[in-house]
């Protein structure tokens, strides 16, 4: 679980800076997170705290690129004629 | 109002900033009343996931309904590719969505790990209007959920992608964000002063539907979706009161849980039998 939760980690930093994998990215974030708590409370090792901290700040990042609200409802696009 | 904070050469959107700090805060301070409740930090790193997962999925879903004929209109317009999937999984959130969607996180979490949820949601509970007031300063920033037209109070947007730029609006998402920050000062003071912690949910099932119909009215976002005359969010605000009241009054009259005090924890001093027990033994 704790190589797992490092493995996500990794590949949700790299969803990071593409723009359209960053919903993705954090998806994949947040489940390192789960994988890597969980192994934190099994049994506390470095790769455990190191796949958490990945994930978790892979969330953080992905979280403020993918939810990105320049608008409520798409329709308020349309509507101004924006695209 | 500032929708795009450009670092280097990258573009982020502020709303994404507010919202993610928001919830960072949140998540800090439902792990400090969980310490003050023996909680188990672990437990409720677990309890978050499972909440951002499902909140995200509950917006989003949301979102979905009420907007269900722009989407369409947009697959229309620019086809149905991943780009504008992607797009449209990217912008439109609806909170109501996701507040429904994390409480049903939450009971799915306690359900799996067999624990009770009242503890998860008490502790918890304080952080969700504080990440709302950050998501609604997020909301002015990008020009969304934008109020009436207004001379006195208002203040025209200029590089807003929702709000029409130049006409001077209420800035009613402030207003909210505000009003949402007294919220959750009232219920973290509540949850570290009281003996009956879980009443604190019912603070916000209360206080945030009431303030949100009177925020609606002074909203001019129509995509929000109007029906019979309300907004959807004013509908839900209706549902969620009518919830509270009637797990008020289940929760009267089961019995409020007697509080935890000193004297209930700490053993007896005496024995039935001990002979100290009698005052006036020693005095004959």
């Amino acid at each position: 679980m704790a190589v797992a939760s490092l493995v996500l980690g990794i590949i949700a930093l790299i969803c990071t800076i593409s723009g359209y994998g960053a919903w993705a990215g954090l998806i994949l974030g947040i489940v390192g997170i789960i994988l890597g708590t969980m192994a934190k409370k099994e049994q506390p090792s470095g790769i455990a705290t190191g796949g958490f901290v990945c994930s978790l700040i892979a969330t953080i990042l992905c979280g403020i690129v993918a939810v990105s609200c320049t608008l409520c409802t798409t329709c308020s696009c349309l509507t101004f004629g924006l695209f | 109002m500032f929708p795009i904070l450009n670092i280097g050469p990258f573009q982020i959107g502020v709303y994404g900033i507010c919202c993610t700090l928001g919830i960072i805060l949140a998540c800090l301070l439902a792990l400090y009343n969980g310490k003050k409740s023996n909680i188990d930090k672990y437990n409720l790193i677990l309890c978050f996931a499972a909440i951002l997962i499902d909140a995200f999925l509950g917006a989003k879903l949301l979102y979905f309904i009420i907007d269900f004929e722009g989407i369409c209109n947009m697959f229309e317009k620019y086809g149905f590719n991943f780009e504008t999937l992607s797009n449209i999984i990217q912008g439109g959130f609806v909170f109501y969505g996701g507040f429904i969607g994390g409480f049903i996180g939450i009971l799915i979490f306690s359900k799996i790990m067999k624990v009770s949820p009242i503890h998860f949601i008490t502790v918890i509970a304080p952080g969700v209007p504080l990440a709302h007031s950050f998501g609604r300063v997020g909301c002015f920033m990008a020009g969304c959920c934008y109020g009436i037209p207004s001379e006195k109070y208002g203040i025209a947007f200029t590089d807003s992608l929702g709000a029409p730029n130049g006409i001077k609006l209420f800035p009613v998402q402030l207003l909210e964000a505000a009003l949402l920050l007294i919220i959750a000062i009232i219920m973290q003071v509540y949850i570290s002063k009281s003996k009956h912690r879980h009443i604190t949910v019912y603070i916000y099932l209360f206080l945030y539907p009431i303030i949100r119909i009177f925020t609606e009215q002074f909203r001019y976002d129509a995509e929000r979706g109007i029906y019979f005359g309300l907004s959807t969010s004013t509908w839900i605000s209706i549902g969620i009161i009518t919830a509270g009241m009637i797990l008020l009054l289940i929760d009267i009259k089961k019995g409020m849980p007697e509080p935890v005090t000193p004297e209930s924890i700490m053993p007896k001093l005496f024995d039935e039998d001990d002979e100290y027990k009698d005052k006036n033994k020693y005095s004959k």
